[in-house]
């Protein structure tokens, strides 16, 4: 492997980067440098194989005149790379304007980036095919339904400097580790593909309290008992959904709302409602990018500004919204630290970090017993929300018909509906068994994807739309 | 800010490195180059909001050592980072498992014929061009309905790319291709309720974007499930849009890539005693299903694939009988069969995956509001979520929808918070008809081209 490269810049090129931004008129300059690696590792048909590695390394600077961003970006970040860049930001700005002065740049005072005891990209070839194997022999022991596994390990190591005409200077290092298990299963022709993943912002150490063993033998068991799903029925009924990665709902039903853009624009069911009741109070809803090691958490967002922990809804009131730079400066709010992008080619846009629902006073079981009939939801795969009229959707990947308060048959093929609102309004019981998702999350927005995480307890909504095959006679 | 777009630049970077590569102990040794220009601009109400240029490359390595793979990839191409990246494809390789079906492909003619993917006119277009272009878009949306109230996002982007692919065996190719999109977000009110209708269409220059169909589509999507309320839970025959049975038959085209019916991961895997799949009828005879990367301006239409293979035209379901799946080299190895041209590269980071070029269902003669007025009662859906409810391997198709109802062949009350769901197979036995209103639709896995069709026999999920 090469040596590990340090991504400082010299403090008297990038005030002459900015200068030189700014030199036509201007009254904001960014610069956002990059460096990242990748390394993905896979195992199928018990073979190590398509080892691959990245390495991109880049900087794209912003020049705001007259409120028209510029915007150019570039490979390497060498001196005559990073003017070229500066100019052409400029030049594309282009909108006459006053000139800022670039002021002198102090370090952002923030916490401190995750220090991983055994970072994956020091690990042996051999140390990463030794987890791989370990999920892989565990998958493929679950049973003789089991007849393909394929196990990926991907390390992703980004290194970050932002410096702004403002003063700001800030550098983070997100080091996240992500090992995925696919198990596909078979019993009389009929097939099913489980996925779980298990990860976060540390080294190899994470393996250790989650042994792969586990990973792969829980994949498997869930596409087992998958094979013995019926149809998901169709209808309006109750819905529970379980802790951890269940959160991803609120993150599409409502995070995506908060997010300033959809606010300034107009085009949130959240927007002008700051201060009002949106929800059940028993739910109280954050963004946390401070968790530790948590896929979705961050020293310093991508414009600089430090990782917070953002009050969203308290019980059951709207209290804060989502700000990159530019939003918050638009809708005179304070800068929440959710700027974000997915590499040196794309503007920031606000994004959630890590969207948490607090926990309640029930029990899980108490959850469940108290459900007649409707369905139970495990894991939800893909979901999609449209901010303006709260309309979302989602996919159930894996989920359980709920019949006198008790788990019977698996479901397949089946997807949830709802409004924003009405969601919120009809969470009417929340567990105390609070757990973050197991560091699997990536979210997609205006074609830019980043690292999210979620957490919830096992919560319950008295009525959703659920979408199947079964009923519905012709 | 220009990336080098002259026709040896490309060839020769990737020679010098594929000779690194077997320098440093590869037996054979792949480089692809991508070297592009692009730039997006974001617009409102006719003035610029941002505007983005930049120009970017990039090689991906691909070695074979005593026949196993290694994969490095990376942008830093001075002689120093060729090096490394010939030398880290090679460890990698070493450090794998051999695979017999791991191999790079033999030089083979490639067509001379121009496909039309080059548009000069794309680098050449002004800024003020441009924010015309988004301007028409806008206007057209607020021409569409009094109900428009606002554009959320209107967008602009242009791509001016060089690839470049050479092997050891003595493939060395080259081309230059050009795309545009636009893509428009609008926002409908009324009576203090609020929807987003979006629209989009990618082509190989200015002349292939239609600003005034997007921001009519935009507006109809937009306004169409106003005051909509879901249906009672019902099975109905639906009139899908092309962009909502475009997602469905990516799904369809996924199960038919080789590597995934090779490794079980495809409804059309093979199974101990079944007949093989391959003649098999799996739709009505309304179903002709075909995969051309070779088409004149298509969007994904290419003279080659990511590894250099020559694209051709493959069918897939010909009048409802499954004739064909869709091969790179190492899964058409694996089958028994040859690369259909389909190892597909979305970026030079990528290995050459199984992927579609320009999937197409042939469309059949009568127009969309014909298919409508010949349905007693029904669902016409213009927007759906698909949100991984369409699954090549168990064959679920299940998505939230939007659209009107439809009554004795006029369309009825607006429709929202339904979904629907059926089978894969069955949507392809139970699709009455094709329309004749074909049109491209991109999208992750594949650019589509689709008409509106007829499907008879579909859960739609409600109330």
């Amino acid at each position: 492997m090469t040596d590990r490269p340090t991504l400082s810049l010299d403090p008297a090129l990038i005030e002459r980067v900015l200068a030189e931004a700014l030199a036509t008129g201007g009254e904001f300059a960014d610069l956002f440098a990059e460096d990242r690696r990748a390394t993905t590792f896979t195992m199928e048909d018990d073979r190590l194989d398509r080892l691959q590695l990245t390495q991109e390394r880049g900087v794209g600077v912003r020049v705001v005149a007259n409120g028209v961003t510029g915007y150019a970006y570039a490979d390497g970040w060498d001196e005559a790379g990073l003017l070229s860049a500066a100019r052409a930001a400029r030049d594309v700005a282009h909108a006459p304007a006053p000139s800022a002065q670039v002021s002198r740049l102090i370090p952002v005072e923030a916490g401190h980036a995750p220090r991983p005891a055994r970072p994956a990209e020091w690990a042996t070839i051999d140390e990463r095919a030794a987890l791989l194997e370990r999920a892989n022999a565990a998958a493929r022991e679950a049973g003789p339904e089991v007849v393909q596994v394929t196990v990926r390990f991907a390390d992703v190591v980004q290194r970050v400097l932002i410096a702004s005409s403002d003063g700001t200077l800030a550098e983070d290092e997100r080091r996240v580790v992500q090992m995925m298990t696919a198990v596909t299963a078979e019993r009389n022709g009929v097939r099913q593909v489980g996925r779980r993943a298990r990860g976060g912002q540390l080294g190899l150490e994470l393996y250790d309290r989650h042994a792969p063993e586990i990973l792969g033998r829980e994949t498997a068991d869930g596409a087992i008992r998958m094979l013995d799903a019926i149809p998901a029925p169709a209808g309006t009924m109750p819905v529970v959904i379980s802790n951890g990665w269940g959160g991803v709902l609120f993150h599409e039903a409502v995070g995506h709302g908060l997010e300033a853009d959809h606010i300034e624009r107009n085009s949130s069911v959240y927007a002008g409602k700051l201060g009002q009741r949106v929800a059940n109070p028993i739910v109280t809803l954050i963004d946390d990018a401070t968790i530790p090691n948590h896929r979705g958490s961050y020293r310093v967002d991508d414009e600089g500004v430090a990782g917070q922990r953002t009050m969203c809804v308290v019980d059951g009131v709207l209290e804060g919204y989502l700000t990159d730079r530019k939003h918050a400066r638009a809708l005179g709010l304070p800068t929440s630290g959710n700027g974000r992008r997915q590499s040196f080619q794309k503007l920031p846009i606000p994004r959630m970090t890590n969207l948490i629902v607090q926990p309640g006073p029930s029990t899980p079981e108490e959850v469940l017993a108290d459900t007649p009939r409707g369905l139970f939801v495990v894991s939800l795969g893909g979901g999609q929300v449209d901010t303006t009229s709260g309309q979302f959707v989602f996919s159930v990947t894996e989920g359980y018909l709920i019949e006198n308060g008790r788990l019977t048959v698996p479901v397949r093929g089946a997807t949830l509906a709802g409004d924003s609102f009405s969601v919120l309004a009809r969470v009417d019981a929340v567990a105390n068994d609070f757990a973050l998702d197991p560091g699997l999350g990536t979210c997609g927005k205006q074609g830019q994807h980043v690292p999210v995480g979620v957490g919830q307890p096992t919560l319950r909504v008295s009525e959703m739309i659920v979408g199947g095959t079964a009923g519905g006679g012709a | 800010m220009s990336a080098p777009l002259s026709a040896t630049d490309g060839l020769d970077i990737c020679a010098d490195i594929v000779e690194r590569a077997r320098a440093a102990g590869a037996d054979e040794a792949e480089a692809y180059f991508e070297a592009a220009t692009n730039r997006v601009v974001d617009a409102r109400g006719g003035s610029i909001e941002s505007l983005t240029t930049a120009g970017t490359r990039g090689v991906g390595v691909r070695v074979l050592v005593n026949g196993a793979l290694g994969f490095a990839s990376g942008s830093d191409l001075d002689p120093a980072g060729r090096a490394d990246l010939a030398e880290q494809a090679v460890w990698l390789a070493r450090a794998s498992a051999p695979d017999p079906s791991r191999v790079l492909p033999d030089p083979a003619p490639i067509s001379a014929a121009d496909l039309g993917i080059f548009d000069p006119a794309v680098p050449e277009l002004s800024v003020q061009e441009i924010v015309s272009l988004l301007t028409r878009t806008e206007q057209a949306a607020f021409a569409a309905d009094t109900r428009i109230d606002a554009p959320h996002i209107e967008r602009f982007g242009q791509t001016v790319e060089r690839i470049a692919v050479a092997n050891s065996r003595g493939i060395a190719l080259t081309t230059a291709a050009t795309s545009c999109y636009i893509s428009l977000s609008i926002i409908a009110r009324q009576d203090g309720l609020a929807e987003r209708g979006y629209a989009g269409v990618v082509a190989r220059g200015p002349g292939g974007l239609v600003p005034e169909e997007i921001g009519r589509r935009a507006a109809l999507r937009a306004v169409t499930p106003m005051g909509g309320a879901p249906l009672t839970t019902r099975r109905a025959t639906v009139v899908f849009e092309p962009d909502i049975i475009a997602d469905l038959l990516r799904g369809v085209s996924q199960a038919l890539f080789g590597d995934a019916v090779v490794k079980g991961r495809s409804l059309f895997a093979a199974r101990n005693g079944d007949e093989p799949w391959i003649g098999r009828r799996i739709g009505a005879a309304t179903v002709t299903f075909v995969d051309d990367g070779t088409v004149s301006g298509a969007p994904a239409t290419l003279p080659f694939d990511g590894e250099g293979v020559p694209s051709q035209r493959t069918p897939l379901i010909e009048q409802g009988v499954l004739r064909g799946f869709l091969h790179n080299v190492e899964s058409g190895r694996q089958a028994g069969a040859g690369s259909t041209g389909n190892g597909t590269r979305s970026q030079f980071k990528f290995l050459p995956e199984v992927g579609g070029t320009n999937l197409i269902l042939s469309p059949g003669t009568r127009s969309p509001e014909e298919l409508i007025a010949g349905v007693d009662e029904g669902l016409y859906v213009v927007s759906s979520r698909n949100v991984g409810g369409i699954n090549p391997v168990s064959g679920d198709y299940s998505v939230g929808a939007s659209g009107r109802r439809i009554s004795n062949g006029e369309l009825a009350e607006p429709v929202s918070g339904v979904t629907l769901a059926a089978p894969m197979l069955q949507v392809l036995e139970n699709l009455r008809e094709c329309g004749s209103d074909l049109r491209w639709i991109s999208g992750a896995g594949g650019y589509v081209g689709a008409p509106t069709v007829v499907v008879d026999d579909v859960t739609i999920g409600g109330r």
